[in-house]
């Protein structure tokens, strides 16, 4: 085991805010839209199904990860050597800097549609990207202490207490009208809101007794179901399903019923807020990348660390529109399935097999 | 620390990067009209309030109206003769003039609901006659009139007098299946604004009328309702008036033959407001009670009747039946809605008369 000095490592328990927040990015402002089109009032037994499939595969990482005592970039190296496993390396690397460019560029967005309609790209990726290389230099407990703050931003969530008057329970009834090719369908486009528990294969040797953080890791994505139900559930009741395809982002509409006698548009606060959400996913993508290189070729992490972010920043500003946004959407959620869903398992059951033969040998 | 340092001081550098937008420095409006103008022309009047300097209580408006083809580009028009130029984000209340609402109001709300600076919950209500003519007339006694209008809609639906109809509540039922919008009618009477009933909708187009009378029907037969006074005839002339305390209302469907049918429940509890100083005895209670039931049994079928005979639904009895039934469509509903067996039962509870016996 590649030993962390205890002093970097993190209490098990604060795995659950971290799991959390990764999986908790932008994008579950327009989770609700697509699984309620493909399954309408029953888009919550999807969410099941996909929450139970994410609770396994949550599973089978905490197996590959306790029985080589390991992180990823070692198990690669061990299982597939060195070019090969180094490659590997590498598409994981493309990857979190991708999910990294996505969410800073969908915040940016967010900001220029609803406040600021001018605004450049270029001076908010900036100052995000300044703001991530302070919280990334800081090392591993700081970006920690950042999805815990991170965390606060769950009380946004009462706002949906102003919707009541507009809801409309019988969008709830017929229960189960839909086939099950709707299901599966609606299954598949969940899958994209529990991407994010990837990261814990890089960051697994730096928890403190890690085997006793599955438990935590699986209250996480408990957690966070309950909150895509609430979302699913007040997207169906506040909208028509023939409305919500017109809606970019339902969450952020939702502000716009929020009503005191002192702010006249909540939906400001509450799409800057969503600055708490990017952070520990841009931090920990961020770091994550570093790190790999860290083992891969004995940099410095925080030699490498400018170099990803002046990389990050070049690809933010030349994603221009809302089109090539959804491009980089897809393209994230194919490789995240493919990931999570499919080399996941595929390592786990790689993984049986060779402890069994070892056990035998 | 150096490093730090850089950083925050490049923070600085950032400061006020986009336009600038200072409420002494823009014109707002609170109200705008909306109605047809030859050739395929929209026009567009926007009351704008002004301020006076020194005088914090004093809030007047001016309005500005132009034609042209899109609202916003009519809106960026009128910037041609201000000094100040206009920021949308306060509007509350869109009135329609009735042509206007007859051709189609589909493409005017795209603009409102695209744009993220309004509010959901912003009242539109459509004009009996041009919107702009309403907005010229003198009704507010010297209040501005967008903070009039909005206050007129606000109290109303508040009290319970008119059904809730916000744009987020119109594109609701316009986009939903099986249920028609319908929005509040306004006319000016002896110099004043009144609410004078609801303007039906079919898709986007303004359809029939109801009058108060009716409006407050359809009130309670969509959903609970907490207020609003009923007359009821005794005979010979004389009437009793009976406060509303609670109504409630549920649908209930029959399938039993080959169409389904809906039966509307509603239950009025109520206590005698105005007795004409009568002392009534039990059973005069009950005849009120007859009485009032069947006088809101008949305005209520005849509501219905006429619902179903210009096939519009803003009861939302076809979102109903969808509830409530698998493979629901909507060509087949629209088909068979005419036909539509509706039942209605009203029971009356008087649970008080008041101080007095």
């Amino acid at each position: 085991m590649n030993s962390v000095h205890e002093r970097y490592t993190v209490s098990p328990y604060l795995i659950f805010f971290m799991v959390q927040p990764m999986l908790f990015g932008l994008e579950f402002l327009s989770m609700s839209i697509k699984p309620i089109q493909l399954a309408g009032q029953d888009a919550w037994f999807p969410l099941f199904i996909c929450a139970f499939i994410a609770h396994i595969v949550m599973y089978m990482i905490y197996q590959i990860l306790n029985q080589n005592q390991a992180d990823l970039i070692q198990i690669h190296q061990q299982f597939f050597g060195k070019w090969v496993g180094g490659g590997l390396n590498m598409i994981f690397i493309t990857y979190f800097m991708l999910v990294s460019i996505y969410q800073i560029r969908l915040f940016i967005e967010i900001i220029q549609v609803w406040i600021f309609p001018d605004l450049e790209t270029w001076p908010v990726a900036l100052v995000l990207l300044a703001l991530t290389y302070y919280m990334v230099s800081g090392g591993f407990r700081v970006i920690v202490g950042i999805c815990m703050l991170s965390f606060l931003n769950q009380i946004f969530f009462l706002s949906m207490f102003f919707t009541f008057p507009y809801l409309h329970f019988n969008n709830l009834t017929p229960i189960m009208d839909h086939s099950l090719m709707d299901f599966i369908k609606a299954t598949k486009e969940l899958s994209f809101s529990y991407r994010g528990m990837e990261f814990l294969l890089f960051c697994y040797t730096f928890i403190k007794a890690p085997q006793k953080s599955q438990k935590w890791s699986q209250w996480a994505i408990i957690s966070m179901t309950i909150l895509y139900l609430v979302e699913i559930f007040f997207s169906l009741l506040l909208f028509k399903p023939e409305q919500l395809p017109t809606e970019i982002w339902p969450a952020l509409s939702k502000y716009k019923f929020v009503q005191f006698p002192f702010i006249e548009r909540f939906e400001f606060i509450g799409s800057s807020a969503m600055i708490l959400r990017i952070f520990p996913i841009v931090c920990l993508s961020t770091w994550s990348s570093g790190r790999i290189m860290k083992s891969m070729f004995s940099v410095k992490q925080r030699t490498m660390l400018p170099f990803f972010l002046v990389l990050m920043f070049i690809a933010v500003c030349c994603v221009p529109n809302r089109k090539s946004i959804e491009g980089i959407q897809t393209w994230i959620s194919m490789t995240g399935f493919c990931i999570l869903y499919v080399y996941i398992p595929f390592l786990y059951i790689l993984n049986a097999i060779k402890m069994k033969v070892r056990r035998t040998a | 620390m150096k490093r730090l340092l850089l950083v925050l001081t490049s923070c600085l550098l950032l400061t006020a990067c986009t336009k600038q937008q200072i409420l002494d420095r823009s014109t707002l409006f609170l109200v705008s009209a909306l109605d047809n103008a030859p050739n395929g022309q929209l026009e567009v009047t926007l009351g704008l309030t002004k301020f006076k300097a020194g005088d914090p209580g004093s809030v007047s408006d001016e309005f500005f109206s132009k034609v042209g083809h899109t609202s916003s580009g009519i809106t960026d028009l009128m910037n041609m003769q201000l000094v100040r130029p206009i920021n949308p984000g306060k509007l509350s209340v869109v009135l329609f003039g009735k042509d206007k609402a007859a051709h189609g109001l589909s493409q005017e709300l795209d603009v409102i609901l695209r744009n993220a600076q309004y509010s959901r919950r912003m009242y539109l209500a459509v004009v009996d006659g041009e919107a702009k003519k309403l907005l010229e007339g003198n009704f507010s006694s010297g209040e501005e009139k967008g903070l009039f209008l909005y206050n007129l809609f606000d109290t109303n639906t508040r009290k319970g007098l008119i059904p809730s109809r916000n744009l987020h509540q119109f594109e609701y039922s316009l986009v939903g299946k099986g249920i028609d919008p319908f929005l509040p009618l306004l006319k000016m009477q002896n110099g004043k604004v009144a609410i004078t009933g609801m303007a039906l909708f079919k898709d986007d187009r303004y359809v029939v009328t109801i009058n108060e009378k009716q409006a407050r029907i359809m009130k309670l037969l969509m959903n609970q309702t907490k207020r609003g006074i009923f007359e009821a005839k005794l005979g010979e002339g004389s009437y009793v008036s009976i406060d509303n305390t609670g109504s409630k209302v549920n649908y209930r469907i029959y399938k039993n033959s080959r169409y389904p049918s809906v039966m509307i429940n509603l239950v009025i509890e109520g206590k005698v407001r105005d007795s004409r100083e009568v002392t009534y005895p039990n059973q005069e209670l009950r005849r009120i009670e007859e009485s009032i039931k069947k006088d809101i049994r008949t305005s209520g079928l005849e509501l219905i009747n006429l619902l179903k005979e210009k096939e519009i639904d803003p009861l939302g009895l076809g979102d109903f039946v969808r509830s409530k039934t698998r493979n629901w469509s909507e060509e087949a509903w629209k088909e068979m809605y005419p036909s539509l067996n509706v039942r209605l039962l009203v029971t009356v509870h008087l649970t008080e008369t008041g101080v007095k016996k």
